[in-house]
């Protein structure tokens, strides 16, 4: 019982480093919390909640802006090489 | 949002192909179209033409009545003149932007619609059985000779896709089903544009279609309409200053119809055309959130506002939910661990809310894990670690096609006197792009961000352009590659296929050498060959 409470423990260590380690580099990314909040005191649900509000942002910006880069392929020669990368940014 | 750019496009070209007009071409386009007496597309003695005003008027407001169902035809009536002018405007002058139309099929339900009517420009038949046109083709054959096939001007042969259009809608079986409401707007549209017998009318009809797209078509061109609702709907427009005619249209949008809302953002955002256009998009889908629109017909604007407003009440949903579960687990904790000592309960009211925190924690978890494509990792760690590179990804695939859009689109942002630097950065910005954009599916593997950093050269080339940090090690070789390619798609000496690869350096070097056009950005390349 101990034993396994033991390792239970070690290995809830381990992982509550990595999270800890990980919720920091997620606070980093999102400009967000970053610039806001000069604290150390940022919660992880605070994090992970702006984690998955900026990344649907982001997801519907890159929709916006495929939207409008498609547009503008439209409107110029098909054949350019601007035309290749226009499509390569969209089909991404 | 697509016909925003049609519009900014066709009016570029209606200025620079048309310089009868000193004043701004939106006002001068919407005077054009919409004064009642002399419907003079450039207003220009040349070109004004006065129709009687009673006709006109009569022929449009029957048949706007018709169509709108009298509740919204203000609401048209104002986005019509900002949706005309510039776009029908410019096809007419440009036949170039016809072949675009015709491409654009991925456009809006009514934008396709649009495209469609322009296709069949040739398409002309002189049935004026229609009641409605009967007073306005003798006025279009003086003018146009007539609506036989090779008009010589596009304008021309699009008025004549228009009329034919008219006189289908009287004609039901001869359309296409989708067609068959297209004619109806446009005879409704016919009026006013034919009086006009001019490009500007083409146009105006053109968006007039678009904008009468949503109304319900039984339009048969009669003129049963109540005449009476004309003079005030014309004069609403008579008024001419675009500005008045924004406001209107302003108003219009705010009560509209959804579908009315979505022509109405569309014409907003034409009127607003010298204004930035994420000011445009954002106040179309402003306009556009409260509404229902349909599925197939929204602006993306609008199901992009959507989108987000819905997951903003997620959200906000998603955190209520929360709180109101640890409410519930705060006030059994104690009466719990009343029956127990002290630190028992303090304990357990410790266990509880530790509880409450991580299954807030999980809940959070597991939709950062639905966000993330291709997440298969059920281990907390990992999944963090890709949701970390994920959303790198992400900001930089945005930034990128931000960047990208920005070059693109606004070709005349530039002042004159920056003559080839903006151009070198805009191209230096692509040049960031093309490598990033070839990367970026690697970086959904969690691949590093600066795979093909290396492989580009440095060069002594200044950096306008501002790089998130993660692209560091390729700023000066992404620059200059994507100034190389800049001028590499206009020399034609075959290094575009750099575009594609965009890893070859050595390409990109030599296709350096023959770039000597601009002087500016050689000056800056020679450095690198």
């Amino acid at each position: 019982m101990s034993s396994s409470r033991r390792s239970r423990q070690a290995s809830s260590r381990i992982s509550d480093d990595q999270i800890t380690d990980l919720i920091s580099k997620l606070r980093q990314s999102i400009p967000e919390i970053r610039q806001n909040r000069r604290s150390n005191t940022v919660s992880a649900s605070k994090v992970l909640q702006e984690t998955c509000n900026y990344i649907r942002n982001l997801n519907k910006e890159a929709d916006d802006l495929s939207d409008r880069l498609s547009q503008l392929l439209e409107t110029i020669d098909p054949n350019s090489p601007q035309a290749a990368i226009i499509r390569s940014l969209i089909n991404e | 949002m697509p016909l925003f750019e049609l519009l900014r496009l066709t009016k570029a070209n209606l200025e620079s192909a048309q310089d009868r007009n000193p004043s701004p071409p939106v006002d001068e386009v919407v005077e054009l179209v919409w004064k009642n007496g002399q419907i003079s597309t450039q207003s220009q003695s040349t070109r004004s033409r006065n129709i009687p005003p009673p006709q006109a008027i009569h022929q449009a407001s029957s048949s706007r009545v018709r169509e709108i169902g009298n509740s919204s035809k203000t609401t048209m009536m104002d986005e019509i003149p900002m949706s005309v002018p510039s776009l029908m405007t410019g096809m007419s002058q440009d036949d170039d932007l016809v072949p675009w139309l015709n491409h654009h099929q991925s456009l809006d339900g009514y934008c396709s619609d649009f495209l469609q009517d322009v296709s069949p420009v040739t398409v002309n038949e002189q049935e004026s059985d229609i009641v409605v046109n009967q007073t306005v083709f003798p006025l279009f054959q003086r003018q146009n000779n007539g609506n036989e096939s090779a008009p010589p001007a596009a304008s021309s042969s699009q008025y004549n896709s228009f009329q034919s259009h008219s006189v289908y809608g009287s004609d039901r079986a001869r359309e296409p089903t989708s067609q068959q409401a297209k004619p109806d707007r446009f005879t409704q549209t016919q009026e006013p544009l034919v009086a006009c017998n001019k490009p500007g009318l083409i146009n105006f009809s053109h968006f007039l279609r678009p904008a009468t797209l949503a109304k319900p078509n039984n339009l048969q061109g009669g003129n049963e309409k109540s005449p009476q609702r004309s003079p005030n709907v014309f004069q609403t427009r008579v008024l001419g200053a675009k500005e008045t005619v924004d406001k209107a249209l302003n108003e219009s949008v705010a009560s509209a119809t959804p579908k009315d809302n979505q022509k109405a953002c569309l014409i907003s955002e034409d009127s607003c055309r010298k204004d930035q256009e994420s000011e445009k998009a954002v106040v179309c889908s402003s306009v556009g959130s409260g509404n229902s629109p349909d599925g197939p017909s929204e602006s993306p604007s609008l199901s992009l506002k959507r989108k987000h407003s819905d997951t903003q009440d997620i959200d906000c949903h998603s955190e209520d939910v929360e709180e109101e579960s640890g409410d519930g687990r705060k006030e059994t904790a104690p009466s719990r661990a009343g029956n127990g000592s002290k630190r028992s309960r303090s304990a357990e009211v410790h266990n509880l809310s530790e509880r409450r925190r991580r299954d807030r924690i999980n809940e959070k978890m597991r939709s950062l894990q639905e966000l993330i494509p291709n997440c298969n990792k059920v281990d907390k760690a990992s999944m963090l670690d890709e949701a970390i590179e994920y959303l790198k990804s992400l900001q930089l695939q945005v930034q990128i096609m931000s960047m990208a859009s920005g070059y693109y689109m606004p070709p005349v942002m530039f002042p004159p006197g920056m003559g080839h630097y903006p151009a070198a950065a805009a191209a230096m910005a692509m040049g960031m792009g093309m490598p990033y954009a070839m990367g970026l599916p690697d970086l959904s593997r969690g691949g590093p961000l600066v795979n093909h950093g290396p492989q580009f050269q440095v060069s002594g080339m200044q950096q306008p352009v501002s790089m998130p940090m993660a692209m560091p090690r390729v700023s000066s070789g992404g620059f200059f590659t994507g100034s190389s390619m800049m001028d590499m798609n206009k020399s034609d000496d075959g290094s575009t296929r750099d575009l594609s690869s965009s890893k070859d350096q050595t390409k990109n070097n030599n296709s350096l050498k023959p770039i000597k056009r601009k002087p500016a950005s050689s000056d800056q390349f020679s450095g690198s060959s």
